[in-house]
């Protein structure tokens, strides 16, 4: 096994194998290290800095299996210089990469509880690698539920998948959107209004939510009108991460660092900054 | 033949409800079942019933001439679907709800539960109380569904 580059300043080269995508504006990479199968280790939560040579680096949550670390895993929104470059690759293009930085989610600690995830339009890419873990460590949690939620059915990511997801017996899937046309079989409404039919058990369940910060809030405040704790609930932050490791200040959000802090942060720790408008 | 009461007090809409009002609306209850596709209620047509949904779903649609029908909302076990209006004028459904799956519903006469309000004004109170708790989630729940919280 090759070891994870063991400089986190310097970028990595990595080869795009496969490109698939996802929406319109988002794209699924497969990248590995040139050269054959080394692995790259990381924990569920976590993402790493993707450099589009000439153009700059845009953090980026990896989104594939942690068991299956030959293959680094990226879901990737064009929304940017560096994001449209990193869409645009082709397979054999090469691309930097730094990393894994950040707090994972607590996958291992939530052994023995129910588990709720809440996601989010591209919130899903950073769950994925957990729901990989919890399926793949079925037998060792209790309830699962998966709420996703997107704009519309054409915005769901990993579709395929989902429907996959969804007839398995072991676990609940709810796929819901704002608005559709008559032929889309699934909900209809934001993701909230799915939380009250969720079964869990508040006294035994630990939630894990991301997607836009506006859908994390309604998202938590159902979430503790259903009984949890502030300290049952675990939210991903996004903020603007440059260095990765807590150096350069960007991503600094009131007396953390989400780059080296986060992005996953128990709620009850963030909870106070959760809404303030000036940071 | 089949009583209602235990049924009604089982559902979110009418829970802890005082037992002697369950009577009075037991009274206005029947027992529907829509296949999937089949229609609860289309625009236009006058309201004389609101739903409680006991299983299956509902979607809330509008047609639009371009668009075809939309999908505004789906509804499941538990939720209550429609309203009484108080109004005297009929009131009239805005939308189309449809089955979405083999959907069974408690089906609440609008006309008997008003008369029962007017004469129970406990009654009454009892269900506006619980009316306007469910327009208050609905209105939350639209009005974060307007505010398109997935815009990058």
């Amino acid at each position: 096994m090759i070891e994870n580059n063991p400089d986190p300043m310097l970028p990595e080269i990595f080869e795009v194998k496969r490109l698939q995508r996802e929406t319109a504006d988002t794209f699924t990479l497969e990248l590995t290290r040139p050269g054959g199968a080394a692995e790259f280790s990381f924990a569920p939560g976590q993402f790493n800095m993707l450099y589009a040579f000439g153009r700059g680096e845009a953090p980026i949550s990896i989104s594939g299996a942690p068991a299956r670390s030959d293959t680094l895993v990226h879901t990737v929104r064009n929304v940017g210089n560096v994001t449209r470059a990193i869409c645009k690759s082709r397979p054999g293009a090469k691309l930097g990469v730094r990393g894994p930085f950040g707090a994972p989610w607590p996958v291992a600690e939530m052994a023995g509880q129910d588990v709720v995830i809440v996601a989010g339009g591209l919130g899903l890419a950073p769950l994925r690698p957990a729901i990989y873990h919890f399926l793949e460590h079925r037998a060792d949690y209790g309830n699962f539920e998966l709420i996703y939620g997107a704009r519309t059915p054409a915005d769901l990511l990993y579709r395929r998948e989902l429907e996959r997801w969804r007839g398995r017996f072991d676990f609940r899937v709810h796929a819901t959107v704002d608005t559709a046309g008559a032929d889309w079989r699934g909900g209809v409404g934001v993701v909230t209004t799915v939380i009250p039919r969720a079964r869990f058990d508040p006294a035994n369940t630990i939630a894990l939510v991301c997607g836009p910060q506006l859908m994390m809030r309604y998202t938590v405040m159902e979430l503790l009108g259903r009984g949890l704790t502030p300290a049952q609930i675990y939210v991903s932050m996004e903020r603007h991460m440059k260095c990765g490791l807590g150096l350069c200040g960007h991503c600094q959000w009131g007396p953390f660092f989400v780059c080296k802090d986060g992005p996953v942060f128990r709620y009850d720790t963030v909870k106070d900054w959760f809404e303030r408008r000036e940071v | 033949m089949e009583t209602f009461e235990p049924l009604l007090a089982d559902q979110p809409f009418f829970r802890g409800i005082d037992p002697s009002h369950l009577k009075d609306l037991a009274a206005c209850a029947s027992r529907e079942k829509y296949s999937a596709g089949q229609f609860l209620c289309r625009a236009e047509e006058e309201a004389t019933a609101f739903f409680l949904i006991l299983q299956g779903r509902v979607s809330i649609e509008i047609f639009s001439a371009r668009r075809g029908p939309v999908i505004l909302q789906t509804m499941g076990e538990g939720d209550v679907l429609g309203w009484l209006g108080f109004q005297e004028k009929p009131f009239h459904w805005h939308w189309d709800a449809r089955a979405v799956d083999l959907t069974r519903v408690l089906t609440l006469e609008v006309g008997c539960i008003k008369a029962k309000c007017e004469a129970d004004h406990d009654l009454g109170y009892e269900i506006m109380k619980r009316f306007v708790q469910s327009l208050a989630k609905a209105f939350r729940e639209r009005s974060l569904q307007l505010t398109d919280m997935f815009q990058a």
